[in-house]
């Protein structure tokens, strides 16, 4: 076998492999004697090790092999590791990524740091008499120890069971509990879809016996018969160590060209529409509809394939949190909700840098030193919260922290004197617009963390980076308690169902998602008076905010009105007229129209025109 | 605008005259040519921007040469030259459809710029990243807002 024949998937595999494993790691509990991260830590060592000796890759497979002797040790004693060793791991952990990204390179893998790492280990793992074995001889090193079971279950749900999709998803929620689902059929993503026929099978891998998945199974009201048979664990394979063999790994700049292509079509058979229109051409109309349904269709399976778990980026913003607390000398509980909320690809590594600067502002600015957490009579240790959600037409990140809080006034303060606002705005700033006072280019300077407790570097590029997604950042502030920062992000970066307006002559796509209703006018052209949070909405004409057709003294009456919410405030958005629901294909506008708030993107109709899509809350004033 | 010395490979350049100056694009910098058509004005664009437009099912945002290179052209544009990848959402208009000449190499290093020249005169180089990273004053700075 060559084996730089498989480099590529080598790295790909052991860099997902140290990723879980660090984000196991730095968990507060990761290493604290709990059976299942330490498990899961060691399997994932053991994989490493195992790929960079088919590999050939030596000093890897023994730094990776030494690892897992000394998280196996703590697993066979039951022991709770301190705090340094455990930070060992990290670093083994850490020296084994950097090892992954030589082997890349091309260059020796080897790390300048690896002999130290080695030395530690093997210091730490030495009272913990009868776990050591020959770190020397990686590849013959025994598996985990305790008896890992393979039991491939078929589930026959009640048919009186509501909701046989969400019923199915609990029944392998629950098997998950007691290990790990291997596979599944329908699998995850057909249930999430409601595709599920009353009948579920899954190969679960646990330590647990027969009798307890059996009594799990019992106990499920939904499960009208099962029947449990043990397998024999499928040989691991060098290529493929721990997936299924029904998966396959897809190069992700493929993915992004299928569905560029996909989208292509979608724009392009719209195209044949006109031409069926004109010619009455019902056969072939037809037939466009049904090339229609399968686009888009073709499209939902490029979206689902694209989408992967936020957990794949939770161990870097773990570790992020980890290093600075311990550099800063302040003890931080990091946890993180919906890690396995899945998320476009792309959308995900973009959003990475962001999160990065915000949870890194959290620790350094935000939650404060041990001692002043004590005159405030908070616990010693920070605590920051990141919890994902996803809901059906957004994805919500919520930042949390329960520091210092930011102070509005003082930022409204040092904004006026940097001269960044004038007096007049400063006075009219409600507290959540002062609050974004600290997203402003130029704000985020030493000086200005410490006149106002503290947040800003890096939260312009934060704030830019999520709007060019299509999202938008709020803040949150009790002074004294905390501090939130909320993330809203649109579902994908794909299609978007809009509403298609015209104002000034001009066509406009406003994402349906940010309009709550359309408004019915006075006869006078006036809209009502609307409040959905008990605040009068701020009545904002097109083609007055962007400067659109005749001059103000010639403009006629507003013929629509759209209700628009954006955070706490609200907009009723005048419009000449509104021509229709469309659900289009949003590209985001690069550089040099990238800065213009206004627009979340622009899209192709049919004919090949050009419409702009609004973002309808950067048009408040 | 300084230009880039040309490159070994890149002597085929794409000539684009200004009023009294004559620009060079590199070949390897361009992509496609196509005539100027109608454009979807974007209200609020800073003014080296002139609008949006499909370009074989893709959009691309037109940026108006002269403009950017802080020009006063009384010309109309009449060509559009899409720039090559990664700059490919991008077209410059430009007031006549470009020539393709062969230039020979920038000269000695101690040249203060590297202008090439071909049978007609200098030609001045442009390297569409240094040229939209640092444009005219006011090209891509947008209006003031509301």
């Amino acid at each position: 076998m060559d084996p730089s024949r498989y480099l590529g998937l080598f790295v790909a595999e052991a860099r997902e492999h140290l990723a879980a494993a660090q984000e196991l790691a730095a968990r507060p509990d990761g290493l604290r004697g709990r059976a299942e991260p330490l498990r899961d830590l060691l399997r994932h060592a053991h994989s490493v090790k195992g790929m960079a000796a088919t590999m050939g890759y030596r000093p890897m497979a023994t730094l990776a092999h030494a690892v897992e002797d000394l998280l196996a040790a703590w697993r066979r004693g039951n022991s709770v590791p301190e705090d340094e060793h455990a930070a060992l791991v990290v670093d083994g952990l850490v020296c084994l990524e950097r090892m992954v990204a030589s082997a890349e390179r091309g260059a020796p893998v080897q790390d300048a740091e690896t002999g130290d790492i080695l030395r530690r280990l093997t210091e730490a793992l030495a009272p913990l008499s009868g776990s050591g074995s020959d770190p020397a001889s990686p590849v013959a090193a025994a598996p985990p120890t305790r008896a890992v079971r393979h039991f491939r279950i078929e589930i026959a749900l009640s048919p009186s069971a509501p909701s046989p999709p969400v019923q199915a998803a609990m029944i392998l929620g629950r098997l998950g509990k007691l290990g790990k689902v291997l596979k599944s059929d329908p699998p995850a993503a057909a249930l999430r879809i409601g595709r599920v026929d009353g009948r579920v099978e899954a190969l679960l891998e646990t330590e647990r016996s027969a009798e307890d998945v059996e009594r799990e199974l019992r106990s499920a009201d939904a499960v009208a018969s099962f029947r449990i048979e043990p397998v024999a664990a499928a040989p691991p394979s060098p290529a493929c160590p721990a997936a299924p063999a029904s998966w396959t790994r897809v190069r992700s700049d493929l993915l992004d060209a299928v569905l560029e292509r996909v989208l292509d079509l979608t724009f392009e058979q719209e195209r044949l529409a006109p031409p069926l229109r004109a010619a009455s051409d019902r056969a072939g109309a037809g037939r466009l509809d049904r090339c229609r349904a399968l686009v888009r269709a073709l499209h939902a399976d490029v979206v689902e394939m694209r989408l992967v778990a936020f957990e794949t980026v939770a161990h870097r913003l773990s570790r992020a949190v980890h290093d600075l607390s311990r550099r800063l000398g302040k003890p931080v509980r990091f946890e993180i909700e919906g890690r396995d909320v899945r998320m476009d690809r792309s959308m995900l590594e973009a959003l990475e840098d962001p999160l990065l600067h915000m949870v890194r502002n959290a620790v350094d600015h935000g939650i404060e030193a041990p001692e002043a957490r004590a005159a405030a009579g908070k616990e010693p240790s920070g605590r920051i919260t990141l919890a994902v959600l996803r809901r059906a037409d957004r994805i919500l990140v919520a930042l949390e922290d329960d520091g210092a809080g930011i102070d509005a006034k003082a930022l409204r303060l040092a904004a006026l004197e940097r001269g960044l606002i004038g007096p007049a705005e400063a006075a009219r700033l409600g507290e959540a617009d002062s609050l974004m006072l600290a997203t402003l280019p130029g704000f985020s300077t030493a000086d200005t963390l410490t006149e106002v407790s503290g947040r800003g570097v890096g939260l312009d590029a934060a704030r830019a980076g999520i709007e060019a997604l299509g999202g938008r950042l709020e803040i949150r502030s009790s002074p004294g308690r905390g501090a939130v920062m909320r993330i809203t992000l649109p579902p994908s970066l794909a299609l978007v169902q809009t509403l298609l307006v015209r104002s000034g002559g001009e066509l406009f796509a406003v994402p349906a998602a940010s309009v709550e209703r359309m408004l019915t006018l006075g006869d006078d052209g006036t809209p009502p008076d609307a409040r959905p949070h008990g605040v009068p909405a701020e009545v904002v004409r097109l083609d007055e905010r962007l400067d659109l057709g005749p001059d103000a003294t010639r403009r006629g009456r507003a013929g629509s009105a759209l209700l628009c919410p954006a955070g706490e405030r609200a907009m009723v958005l005048l419009v000449d007229e509104v021509l229709g629901r469309k659900e289009v294909v949003v590209k985001p506008l690069k550089a040099p129209l990238g800065l213009l708030r206004e627009y979340s993107g622009a899209t192709l109709l049919e004919d090949g025109s050009v419409v702009l899509v609004l973002d309808p809350a950067a048009l408040l004033p | 605008m300084p230009p880039a010395p040309i490159a070994a490979g890149t002597d085929r350049v794409l000539v684009i005259p200004l009023d009294s100056e004559r620009y060079a694009l590199p070949l390897a910098a361009v992509s496609d040519l196509a005539e100027f058509g109608p454009l979807r004005r974007v209200p609020l664009a800073p003014e080296g921007v002139l609008g949006l437009a499909e370009w074989r099912g893709r959009i691309v945002t037109v940026l108006d040469l002269a403009r950017i290179l802080g020009r006063t052209t009384a010309a109309a544009p009449r060509c559009l030259v899409r720039l090559a990848p990664p700059l490919d959402h991008l077209a410059l208009a430009v007031p006549s459809a470009p020539r393709l000449v062969s230039v020979a190499p920038a000269p000695a290093e101690d040249s203060p710029r590297a202008d090439l020249g071909d049978a007609e005169g200098r030609l001045v180089l442009l390297d569409p990243e240094s040229l939209l990273a640092a444009p005219a004053p006011g090209a891509f700075q947008a209006p003031c807002r509301r």
